[in-house]
């Protein structure tokens, strides 16, 4: 029996340095800061709009002028992030609280934000070619995501570094004529949204539903396993493309058909883990000193359970990642949109196989799935006690 | 005659960053037909002493600054075990040593029978025997080990077997080979007192028999008592006493083995006790737990198991209450449904004259502050993530015990210090604490709430006996000051006689004898109560 006094750190923290320690863990974490990097700072990295403008001695800032709602929101989420991470205080409730401050930050942005509804990619080109431009500041890609190149003719794909008159595209174009590049890095947002928002639809049903069956057992446990087991059945590909024919094609609806269809497996792993915590003798005291249910379920059990699921959560962001890539591959994903997996599926429509729009957007679904992947394995040894508690009970 | 000879070892562990010393500079040993016990607190390196002989430490974990261990057959040549290559260490195990551990439930393997694990081990080390030969002795070991109608047993399954048979089968499978020393490693701590009994006089006999070494692994006095012939002493590593079992039980010359003896329950000094109050606090009116038993495709209820069978019970303030009985026999579910975890089948549960047998959850949850429990395993009585505060604070806030924060946090504080805990343990996590101190938060816990009644189940038995006196004191001090009554569970005689005013023994979900304790223990009058007491290894039965 070791009397010696080890530190306090709570749960949370002891996960993330376990976490923190893995190789195969901080590969994965880079690659998935590079990918919000890009997410966040896409309208500065890849844009037709300068950042910056002198024209006929009047100074404009034409990228900022051009910032959608959706572009504040991800900035707000990103400087609420940092922020709730400097904060003290418990894990959970910092999550929550930096939830609700970019929903309300989001609302603000789509009620107060009003880009022009006319955008003209070209112009800055023209105001170059006419001379008029005193100074101007672009963006290191200077090409939207949705910037055609109207005023250079129908130049449709070209290969990477391919375009005689004196453009430069990294990664080539696509089949619009657009800049494969920017593109994906708009891409981007789609790929980190669906995993996380769909995810997190799958993670609160399955919590829910997993930890009345766990703890109640019984005839509700068996009503709910009944449910689990109609919604396996369901094959979620077929349904979104069931439902993308009859209502259109929206980003929100797939991210809540995947999370609707996807919490089985979270509702599995939760059952099992309260019905064993609900035997655990801190749980029967918690019964037995009178605490409420809510605090019982909450407090006393959950955290407990927790290890399991977000290995499992994070094993669904890349599956649920992939299931969008897979949409959009078949035609059937965003119209105007960027994605991974349009822009995959124009590497082999034309007669030709532009080995640039494979290489590049799957290059980058393979890196996303395969960091999400090494983010779960890594998560999986780092809550694994028998890994773990090595330190403390070797000298039995 | 020398068997097995240890000089000088020393075995250090790595948890992957740093080495520790579990043993250091062991010297001991075994000659032929003699028992050597190795006993101490756990953590003191006696099973890594065990370990270490048997080459069975985790590979590359480990490592021997120094030592020695030789392994002598009878012409006196002697084989060098520490540091020996496989090829060395697989024909003595098993064939020249054989081993048993403490867990029976899992030492066999669930998929294969009885016979064909221990034939495993006659087709490695005796690949000459024929079939027929090798059935024949499995038979016979089996018998030796009086497993009853040993053929057909041969064939089945180990979820088949209690505990006790269990760990027969693994004493056959040791001795299949007629091995020269026997390692067995706390072989009856899981097993229930009367089981135990019979499995030491079993091993003892054929230990006799054989002429074999016995190297007795264990951290009960009794039990040494009842088998060795010469006992060594360890404490963090180190060998610090060691003679024959009278000397070292009757006149142990070393401190540490002295307060170890001294903190045996039953040699703990006993204060003068009050009278308990007439009315009694919590009262069982025949109370009854029936489990159904359920079969078939319609899940049609064919039987019951009576886990409870009829049970009345009185506990009045001021006083202790030992229920006493052997695994399986309800006392775990009398205690749960007492306090309305489990529900009763039939009969009556008072509580300070109140009915609460019939109240819904809600109308129990003001109620359970007057009646509080501490489980046994300290690993899982507090919950893992919140930090003590936490774990002593939400009970007070939720039945509004102290008018503000401040208030419940001072009273959190004294309860540490009522329990012995330094104040400094509120923003701890359990995990930080031993497992002693992890019981005396979860008497803190039980206590926050001001209870007039604590259920006590088998609070002590994960404990090592230092740490076991410790609790007994506090838990009499408290309900010698404040009158609380106190039910506690336990199969352990010893604590029964330091702590309890009264006993209750409990066999198949009935209480067979109840009375004083002083006056049940002397005078047991029923013969399941007698065999209970006989079977309980104590110090001063010394074999000689």
């Amino acid at each position: 029996m070791t009397e010696q006094v080890q530190r306090a750190r709570p749960w949370s923290a002891e996960v993330i340095g376990a976490l923190l320690v893995r190789t195969s863990a901080r590969i994965g974490l880079a690659w998935i800061a590079v990918l919000v990097a890009a997410a966040v700072f896409a309208p500065w990295i890849a844009n037709s709009h300068p950042l910056y403008l002198v024209v006929d001695e009047k100074v404009s800032f034409p990228a900022m002028r051009h910032l959608t709602a959706a572009d504040y929101t991800w900035f707000a989420a990103f400087i609420l992030a940092i922020f709730a991470w400097r904060l003290r205080g418990p894990v959970f409730l910092r999550f929550v609280g930096w939830f609700l401050s970019v929903a309300i930050a989001g609302l603000i942005a789509w009620v107060c934000v009003a880009p022009p509804t006319l955008v003209i990619h070209e112009q800055y080109r023209e105001l170059e070619a006419s001379g008029r431009i005193d100074f101007v500041l672009r963006a290191p890609i200077p090409y939207s995501a949705k910037d055609y190149l109207r005023d250079y003719g129908d130049t449709g794909i070209e290969a990477p570094l391919a375009a005689s008159d004196g453009r430069v595209h990294w990664f080539g174009t696509e089949d619009n004529g657009a800049d494969v590049a920017s593109r994906m890095i708009h891409a981007a947002r789609i790929a980190l949204g669906i995993g996380f928002i769909a995810t997190g639809i799958a993670l609160i049903i399955g919590t829910l539903i997993g930890g009345l069956m766990g703890y109640f057992s019984g005839v509700v446990d068996m009503i709910g396993m009944r449910l689990v087991e109609i919604f396996e059945a369901i094959p979620t590909l077929f349904l979104l493309l069931t439902f993308v024919a009859f209502f259109g094609r929206s980003i929100y609806m797939m991210m809540i058909i995947i999370g609707i269809t996807s919490w089985s497996g979270y509702a599995r792993y939760v059952r099992a883990e309260f019905l064993r915590l609900r035997d655990q003798d801190f749980v029967q005291g918690a019964i037995a000193s009178g605490l409420p249910l809510s605090s019982i379920l909450f407090r006393h059990m959950l955290p407990n359970g927790v290890a399991p699921l977000l290995v499992a959560a994070s094993f669904g962001v890349a599956s649920a990642i992939l299931a969008e890539t897979t949409l959009s591959f078949l035609g059937l994903g965003l119209v105007d949109d960027p994605s991974w997996g349009q822009l995959l599926n124009q590497a082999v429509q034309s007669s030709t196989f532009n080995w640039w729009l494979a290489v590049f957007p799957g290059g980058a679904i393979f890196l996303t799935v395969f960091a999400y992947n090494l983010i779960g394995e890594a998560l999986r040894d780092a809550v694994d006690p028998h890994t773990q508690r090595a330190a403390g009970g070797a000298a039995r | 005659m020398k068997l097995l000879e240890i000089r000088d070892l020393a075995t250090e562990l790595s948890d992957g960053r740093q080495w520790m010393r579990a043993v250091d500079g062991v010297s001991l040993e075994v000659r032929r037909g003699e028992t050597f016990c190795l006993v101490g607190e756990s953590g003191s390196g006696k099973s890594v002493t065990a370990l270490s002989v048997m080459g069975l430490l985790p590979h590359a974990r480990h490592r021997h600054p120094s030592g020695e261990v030789m392994l002598h057959d009878e012409a006196g040549t002697g084989v060098s075990l520490l540091g020996a290559g496989d090829a060395v260490l697989s024909g003595v195990r098993g064939g020249r040593i054989g081993m048993i551990f403490q867990e029976p439930m899992t030492s066999l393997n669930p998929v294969l029978t009885i016979g064909e694990q221990i034939e495993e081990v006659l087709l490695l080390h005796r690949p000459e025997l024929d079939a027929p030969t090798r059935h024949e002795r499995i038979r016979a070991a089996l018998e030796e080990v009086r497993i009853a109608d040993a053929a057909t047993r041969m064939r089945e399954y180990p979820h088949r077997l209690s505990g006790g048979q269990r760990q027969r089968v693994m004493i056959a499978m040791a001795l299949i080979c007629e091995p020269a020393l026997l390692i067995a490693d706390e072989p009856t701590t899981a097993l229930d007192v009367t089981v135990q009994a019979e499995i030491l006089r079993l091993m003892r006999e054929l230990q006799q028999r054989r002429g074999m070494g016995l190297l007795f692994i264990t951290h009960d006095f009794g039990v040494v008592s009842r088998i060795a012939d010469t006992v060594g002493v360890m404490k963090k590593g180190q060998l610090v006493e060691c003679g024959t079992v009278a000397d070292v039980l009757r006149r142990p010359t070393h401190a540490y083995t002295q307060s170890l003896i001294a903190s045996l329950p039953e040699r703990l000094p006993r204060g003068k006790r009050g009278e308990a109050r007439a009315q009694a606090l919590v009262a069982l009116r025949d109370l009854a737990v029936h489990f159904p038993v359920r079969r078939g495709l319609l899940r049609r209820v064919v039987s019951h198991v009576r886990a409870v069978d009829g049970v009345s019970l009185e506990v009045h303030p001021g006083e202790v209450v030992a229920l006493v009985g052997e695994s399986g026999c309800g006392k775990s579910t009398l205690g749960r449904t007492l306090l309305r975890l489990l529900e009763p089948s039939a009969g009556k549960i008072l509580l300070e004259g109140r009915d609460i047998t019939d109240l819904s959850h809600t109308a129990m949850r003001p109620l359970r502050r007057r009646m509080q429990v501490v489980f046994q395993d300290p690993g899982s009585s507090l919950n893992p993530r919140l930090p003590i505060a936490t774990t002593l604070l939400e009970p007070m806030r939720v039945h509004g015990v102290g008018n503000d924060e401040d208030e419940r946090f001072a009273r959190a504080a004294e309860l540490l210090e009522r329990v012995e805990m330094p104040a400094d343990s509120l923003w701890r996590y359990p995990h930080e604490f031993s497992g002693g101190q992890r019981q005396r938060l979860a008497i803190a816990r039980a206590l926050v709430l001001e209870p007039t009644f604590i259920l006590c189940d088998e609070i002590t038995s994960a404990l090592d006996v230092s740490v076991q006196a410790g609790i007994l004191k506090l838990l009499r001090r408290l309900v010698d000051e404040e009158g609380l009554g106190m039910l506690f569970i336990t199969h352990n005689m010893g604590v029964v006689e330091y702590l309890s005013d009264r006993i209750a023994v409990m066999h198949a979900g009935r209480i067979v004898e109840s009375g004083r304790t002083a006056d049940v223990l002397a005078d047991p009058q029923e013969a399941y109560t007698r065999t209970l007491l006989a079977a309980v290894p104590r110090l001063d039965e010394c074999v000689t």
